[in-house]
């Protein structure tokens, strides 16, 4: 039988540990890719996916219900990827671009991909990445939740805490500069 | 550029191009938009372009986050504390007082004694406990019966001799049986052999021609198993050589660049020196 997210925490909050872990096992990747694509470097992605976890525990006994589940577990990890953009005091930057082994690379390649594929497919996620490196973070964030995880943008609003008119001019001022990057490293084209 | 262009769009243009492109937009803004895209080669071409940006987002995915297998708990989830399940109203052990569970539980064993129709008896041949519901069957039996009951020795000796009845009466059926639905006479039985025989002999041919069918059709059954078989192993075995052929193509791919590096490294290097000599 399958719970949904609300029986879960209603379970977890009586006390049943593997309610709550059903329900990290349902969500720590979209965490973790959330906080990824916010903050860019992997470990403290990592570190940010499971502190959320443990806040979300702890504040379990408080949640009441009034928004979805999920939107608070995204709430408690946005709140934690602006800490760590406070905290380090710079704007996010993405890890370097591991000039590791190409074999390694070879053997992570698909079996139908050849190495030409796979070189070409990092180059394109590391131009992705740099460009949204560049990106201010309320923009970096719209565009991760909208494109990544499928808010309306009412939620990305109620998330924000911000005009839904603002997220709006958010995506549109951080694709743009998305759309000019990409077209410089010939990703896209500008017409 | 289509910058360069103007745009008469009357609303907020770049929200509907936003609520657009995510196609979370109001039917009605959806159609004056799409109106609005045939005249206007600007919000065209932006379109057009943010569509592309799209696409190549879609294709950033983050690093693998390396979980545990489906259905176990994390490493970090076993760092958590767990969440201590609230106490119950009550607790029988901690809330009622011994007496009262002890009275309780004498209770509970004199009903169920009462249920269960439980008989203690402590005579010379020591103690004995019986659950059984003789006391209430033996009102329903035949006065006989309980009159025998009341001596064991004579109710054992009764019983005894209705067993016997049985057995000699089960000895008689067949017999009887025969008797009433007419078995074959020592005559008939000695007449039917001729015709037996090759009636006999053609069901066994039957039964032996069907028995050899049926193993012709397991035999074909199991060599097209085998066929199938040998071949599912066969495309195995081909694709695992594809991929490690692949595989080396790849690292034999990279040591050629890899030595291509080097090359224009050493020819750089080598130029370099020249000119200093």
């Amino acid at each position: 039988m399958t719970w949904t997210d609300e029986e879960l925490v209603a379970r977890s909050i009586g006390g049943d540990a593997d309610s709550f872990n059903e329900l990290i096992l349902r969500w720590e990747r979209p965490i973790y890719a959330l906080a990824y694509r916010t903050i860019g470097r992997e470990e403290d992605a990592r570190d940010v996916c499971q502190e959320t976890f443990l806040r979300a525990f702890r504040a379990l006994p408080g949640f009441r219900g009034q928004a979805k589940f999920s939107s608070w577990l995204y709430r408690i990890a946005l709140n934690l990827c602006r800490d760590w953009i406070r905290r380090e005091r710079r704007a996010p930057l993405l890890q370097p671009p591991e000039d590791g082994d190409l074999m390694e690379l070879a053997a992570a390649a698909e079996p139908a991909e050849s190495i030409e594929d796979l070189v070409a497919r990092k180059d394109l996620a590391r131009s992705v990445e740099r460009a949204m490196a560049l990106l201010p973070e309320e923009q970096r964030t719209a565009i991760v939740l909208k494109e990544f995880h499928g808010l309306t943008f009412q939620e990305i609003a109620d998330l924000a805490g911000c005009p839904l008119s603002t997220v709006k001019t958010r995506l549109y001022q951080g694709l743009t500069v998305l759309r000019r990057e990409l077209a410089r490293t010939g990703k896209v084209c500008v017409k | 550029m289509t910058n360069d262009i103007m745009c008469g769009y009357p609303g907020d243009r770049e929200a509907e191009l936003m609520a657009y492109l995510y196609d979370d937009i109001a039917p009605a803004d959806r159609a004056a938009f799409e109106q609005h895209l045939t005249t206007c080669a600007r919000c065209r071409g932006e379109l057009n372009g943010l569509v592309d940006v799209r696409a190549q987002l879609a294709r950033w995915s983050p690093p693998d986050l390396n979980l545990a297998p489906s259905g176990r708990r994390p490493s970090f989830v076993s760092e958590m504390p767990i969440v201590q399940a609230p106490p119950a109203r009550w607790s029988l052990s901690r809330d009622i007082p011994r007496w009262a569970q002890l009275a309780a539980a004498l209770l509970v064993v004199g009903v169920a004694a009462g249920i269960a129709n439980l008989e203690v008896r402590y005579d010379r041949n020591g103690l004995s406990i019986r659950t059984s519901w003789s006391k209430s069957t033996s009102q329903g039996l035949p006065s006989s019966n309980a009159a025998s009951l009341a001596d064991p020795s004579s109710a054992g000796r009764a019983d005894l001799v209705a067993i016997e009845q049985r057995l000699e009466r089960l000895e008689r059926l067949p017999s009887e049986l025969r008797a009433q639905f007419g078995a074959p006479s020592a005559a008939t039985i000695a007449h039917t052999p001729s015709v037996g025989d090759a009636e006999l002999m053609r069901r066994v041919r039957t039964l032996v021609d069907e028995s050899a069918r049926r193993q012709q059709t397991e035999l074909a059954l199991r060599v097209a198993e085998v066929v199938r078989d040998m071949n599912v192993k066969r495309e195995a075995d081909l694709q695992r050589i594809d991929q490690s052929l692949g595989m080396f193509q790849n690292k034999t791919g990279v040591e050629v660049l890899r030595n291509r590096q080097k090359l224009d490294y050493i020819l750089q290097r080598v130029s370099q020196q020249q000119p200093q000599q």
